[in-house]
């Protein structure tokens, strides 16, 4: 529960960057003389902790098929949509009478799953990285039984007394 | 630590004596090893019985309540349950990697990313399994990160 809860909070913080950045970054390119609403401060790390609840949808403890995991990705990114387009329109964040600024928001929620799904796997190909590494220590470690005792311990007994062999 | 190997004469017992000030996680997984080392799996294939090092085993599996341990090539039949398993391999190179696999960690060539936060594991045997999400921390543990 722990672990579930740390990676919640990492996709949390990460989604809540990233609408930060894509909020002051479309809000600058299209309408650059608007301001925002100091209420959108709360709205965003709503919508964001309601965005990373998104990812209990993938199974925690258990291994599942590429077409289950494909159709979880699917349901995933529409359940997204549904949470940013229904939460922007309660906050009036875009106009319903103007197909572009819907668009705009499309546009939006993709690039911020995109970004934060780059994200989310360089960090787990370092961490693959480091678990590669350290795995070739842990072998090598295991491979080192007592037939790889120093030279002279390796020898052998001598023959008809009982031998003491010690190394550090 | 110093290691000390005595040369047993005709007839007398193996045995390892281990002088400690306390038994802290590191010794306890030594002994565990010692022990699982040693001991060996009774599996069963085709209505045979069989006994198995538990370091032959690359994987075990759980499939419709039965577990089955995969070897380089063969496959066993074994009547002990997945958590049985892990219990009696616990400090040994095997690793719980998702709620139906067991994974012999010596037996691992290489992990990649998979997708959200699950890891695959190449074995040395040329097949692929999943590290699910919520092992990955005690297969970092496991590897000291």
């Amino acid at each position: 529960m722990k672990e579930r809860i740390r990676f919640l909070f990492y996709v949390f913080s990460l989604v809540t960057t990233c609408v930060v950045i894509a909020v002051a970054v479309f809000t600058n390119l299209l309408e650059p003389s608007e301001t925002v609403e100091s209420a959108v401060l709360w709205q965003i790390p709503l919508v964001s902790f309601f965005c990373s609840l998104g990812g209990l949808i993938y199974p925690w403890d258990r291994c599942c098929r590429k077409r289950e995991m494909a159709v979880r990705v699917g349901v995933h990114y529409v359940y997204i949509n549904m949470v940013v387009l229904g939460a922007g329109f309660w906050f009036r964040w875009y106009r319903t009478d103007h197909l572009g600024s819907l668009a705009v928001m499309v546009v939006t929620i993709a690039l911020v799953y995109v970004v934060v799904s780059v994200i989310s796997w360089r960090r787990s190909a370092e961490d693959a990285r480091a678990i590669n590494e350290r795995l070739k220590e842990y072998q090598q470690q295991g491979d080192r039984g007592p037939g790889d005792l120093p030279a002279e311990d390796a020898a052998g007994p001598e023959k008809g007394r009982r031998q003491r062999r010690e190394t550090k | 630590m110093k290691i000390t190997i005595q040369d047993l004469a005709d007839g007398e017992e193996e045995e390892i004596i281990i002088r400690c000030r306390g038994m802290d996680e590191q010794m306890l997984k030594l002994i565990y090893a010692l022990k699982a080392g040693r001991e060996k799996l009774t599996v069963s294939k085709e209505e045979k019985l069989f006994q198995i090092l538990p370091q032959a085993v690359y994987y075990f599996e759980a499939v419709d309540n039965k577990v089955f341990a995969y070897l380089e090539r063969e496959v066993y039949e074994t009547k002990n349950k997945l958590y049985e398993l892990e219990n009696r391999l616990s400090g040994t190179d095997f690793f719980r990697a998702s709620k139906s696999t067991i994974l012999n960690l010596s037996k691992v060539e290489s992990v990649s990313p998979a997708f959200n936060g699950r890891f695959e594991a190449y074995m040395k045997n040329g097949e692929r399994l999943i590290v699910s999400r919520q092992y990955v921390p005690l297969l970092k543990e496991k590897l000291g990160l």
